[in-house]
């Protein structure tokens, strides 16, 4: 799966975290590779590992409540397990910028938005003052926040929960770094606003081979950007596609039931249909397909085996035992 | 008391302001921004009202003015038919009573330290004076009512995922029975399939205790599922109100349209549109403030602002484009 212009390569990536109850595995082999200008798009159910899996590519996942206990994280062909704090700094923010899931975890409280993103801009090129708040106020704008100048003079608390998530993006994108991992960016921004950002993203991509591994629970967003998806479920990838196979012809009875539940916008809806059954636990023992207990396809060996990878299609790859070739 | 006609809440006109941060002590004070500008409306007893709108337009403000957490710069709250005076101690009691709220974030709402089923009965033990049986069973209660094992009561926050965190804030506002909860993003932070148990468990808590919930939410389609009525707003003001089915069928102020549009889910490798939207974000200063944006805008737009007024049965909007020019003068001065 590894090509020659693969920007980031995720092999087989585990991560243990402990709890009242033991170590759990909430990570559990993750695999993925993500190429220059490309979007891979992760999708899956609260709980299943993907902010663990994004924070440990650049090891901001929470210690000592978490450990990577074992993988290959190798990004433009450097292992990034091998490095230490210090060389994992040269990469962060410039290399490597990662929109944090909650927006109010990465800003100063105590800094007006202007001096935040202009400290990003610091540490990655050399601007004038005036030309630093010039491509902060574009970018705000690039990303719909009315009166940038405003807000550029504002501290965090005076703006509103989409605004700030826009800010934290802002800083992200500042440093124009080659990979960005971005956890729920667009959570809580309308569509409108939302359809910019992403208009934003793409272009970045296009134009200046940004990589992009963008998390999220907003499959209108995944059909919007992503060329790939990744689907997890209670740790570990069961499914992962192009997008338009992943919409059109996904195989696994779990991404099957989360597309059906997506509510349609454009009727009145009659009644909303969420799928039944509660997701395991990463405490839980992991025999067997951890999907076997909510699975309107289930057989005997899902509860036993661990369903292993088969290839739907060239790119297209399920792991059930419902659809073993 | 109150009888089924009288809403539960009337919201008349309310404005807040922030003043601007100075840049220095040379330049001109600027004048202070207005982030919510005379927004009225009502919520029906047992109905509920979605309030949408752009990212930064006053939801979250316009809700806490009415929880009492920002003080309105003007306007009043009419409370099961009455003026909301809160010096009348009484109302002020009974008002934080009925009135509660849950917010987006699941993770910040609750006291990591202290057990769920405290944090539960805290309004409880504040409001009322039930001894403690009483009120562990009511709590018992209520965790039954959201989907939770009444046994989780002696869990601590962290041991819950998302959803039952969002289960949790929501027993703890419908502990006090009231007549209203806010709801600002209630399901914002979860994904698909828990979003639409924490929403049927919300339309199942209604119908079985008849309250009202004043909804603001970006997720058009469970706002559908959801609302009877629907308010929409755009830098700061209403600009289109109606029953929610009338407005999703024919939305009227291009704002609304446009936002209608782009919630509608595009199939993959559909192109994103252009992203050269940036200047356009400049509202004008006299005229309509989405006019700078309007695909529909006209000169009229950017000189004058337009007032909200009943284009359909029950449908209001704020656009010239609805307003025949006989009834002109009629609604300048319904503007000042
Ligand atoms: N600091 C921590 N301590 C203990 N367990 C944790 C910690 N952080 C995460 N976990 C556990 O690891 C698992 C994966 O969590 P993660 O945050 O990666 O999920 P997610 O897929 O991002 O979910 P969501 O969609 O809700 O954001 C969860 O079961 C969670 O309870
Ligand atoms: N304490 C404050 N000081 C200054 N400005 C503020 C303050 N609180 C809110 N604002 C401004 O008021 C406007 C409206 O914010 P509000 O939080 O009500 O928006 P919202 O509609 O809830 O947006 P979102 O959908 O992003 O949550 C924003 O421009 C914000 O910057
Ligand atoms: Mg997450
Ligand atoms: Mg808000």
């Amino acid at each position: 799966m590894t090509s020659a212009d693969t920007l980031l390569q995720v092999n087989d990536l585990t991560v243990e975290v402990k709890g009242a109850r033991g170590v759990g595995r909430a990570v559990d082999g993750v695999s993925f590779g993500i190429s220059a200008g490309e979007t891979l798009g992760v999708v899956g159910e609260s709980g299943s590992g993907k902010s663990l899996t994004c924070l440990s590519v650049i090891r901001l996942n929470p210690k000592p409540a978490s450990r990577i206990a074992s993988g290959s994280i190798r990004f433009d062909g450097r292992e990034l397990l091998e490095l230490d704090a210090e060389g994992l700094r040269a990469y962060r923010g410039r290399e490597i910028a990662m929109i944090l899931q909650d927006p109010m975890t990465s800003l100063n409280p105590v800094l007006t938005i202007g001096d935040q993103i202009r400290e990003a801009l610091k540490l990655h090129r050399g601007l004038s003052r005036a030309d630093e708040t010039r491509v902060a106020e574009d970018l705000l704008a690039r990303l719909r926040v009315p009166e940038p100048h405003r807000v550029l003079r504002s501290y965090p608390h005076e703006l509103s929960g989409g605004m700030r998530q826009r800010v934290v993006g802002a800083i992200a994108l500042a440093g124009r770094p080659r990979l960005l991992i971005a956890d729920e960016p667009t959570t809580a921004l309308d569509v409108t606003v939302q359809a910019a950002y992403l208009a934003l993203l793409r272009k970045l991509q296009r134009e200046e081979g940004l990589a992009i591994l963008f998390v999220t629970h907003d499959l209108g967003a995944v059909a919007r950007i992503c060329d790939r998806v990744a689907v997890m479920y209670g740790g570990r990838i069961v499914e992962s596609a192009t997008t338009a196979t992943f919409f059109s012809g996904a195989a696994h009875p779990y991404s099957r039931a989360l597309l059906r539940s997506l509510p349609d916008v454009s009727k009145p809806p009659e009644r909303l249909e969420p799928i039944p059954g509660q997701p395991p636990s990463v405490f839980a023992a992991r025999k067997g397909c951890l999907f076997a207990d909510r699975c309107p396809e289930v057989q005997a060996r899902c509860r036993e085996l661990e369903p292993p990878q088969s290839s739907v299609a060239e790119g297209h790859f399920v792991h059930c035992w419902a659809r073993q070739p | 008391m109150t009888d089924a006609e009288t809403p539960i809440l009337e919201v008349r006109g309310l404005t807040k302001s922030y003043a601007p941060r100075t840049t220095g002590w040379f330049t001109k004070p600027a004048p202070p921004t207005k982030v919510v500008d005379r927004v009225s409306f009502e919520i029906g007893s047992g109905r509920t009202l979605a309030l949408v709108g752009e990212s930064g337009c006053g939801k979250t403000t316009t809700a806490r003015m009415i929880l009492q957490l920002v003080t309105a710069d003007q306007g009043e709250l009419l409370f099961e038919g009455r003026p909301l005076d809160l010096k009348d101690r009484n109302m002020a009691r009974r008002y934080r009573e009925k009135v509660q709220a849950v917010f987006q974030d699941p993770w910040s709402a609750l006291n990591p330290r202290m057990r769920v089923g405290e944090a539960i009965a805290e309004p409880l033990r504040l409001n009322t004076s039930l001894d403690r049986g009483a009120i562990a069973k009511r709590v018992a209660e209520v965790l039954r009512d959201v989907g939770l094992d009444p046994a989780m009561a002696r869990n601590f926050p962290h041991e819950f995922s998302g959803g039952q965190r969002q289960r949790i804030a929501i027993a703890r506002a419908i502990i006090l029975r009231p007549a209203l909860i806010v709801l600002d993003e209630p399901v914002s932070a979860l994904d698909v399939s828990v979003r639409l148990q924490v929403v049927n468990l919300l339309v199942e808590a209604q119908k079985r205790l008849g309250m009202s919930y004043l909804l603001i939410s970006h997720d058009l389609a469970t706002v559908r599922y959801q609302a009877n009525d629907i308010a929409v707003m755009y830098r700061g003001a209403i600009v289109e109100d109606g029953p929610s089915e009338t407005v999703f069928e024919t939305p009227m102020h291009p704002y609304t349209q446009a936002l209608f549009e782009a919630a509608r889910f595009v199939q993959p490798g559909t192109e994103a549109e252009s992203d050269d939207t940036a200047d356009a974000a400049l509202p004008t200063k006299s005229g309509c403030s989405f006019a700078a944006r309007c695909p529909k805008a006209f000169a009229r737009c950017f000189s004058e602002a337009p007032s909200l007024r009943a284009v359909a049965p029950k449908q209001r909007t704020a656009c010239h484009l609805y307003e025949p020019l006989e009834s002109r003068a009629e609604t300048v001065s319904a503007v000042g």
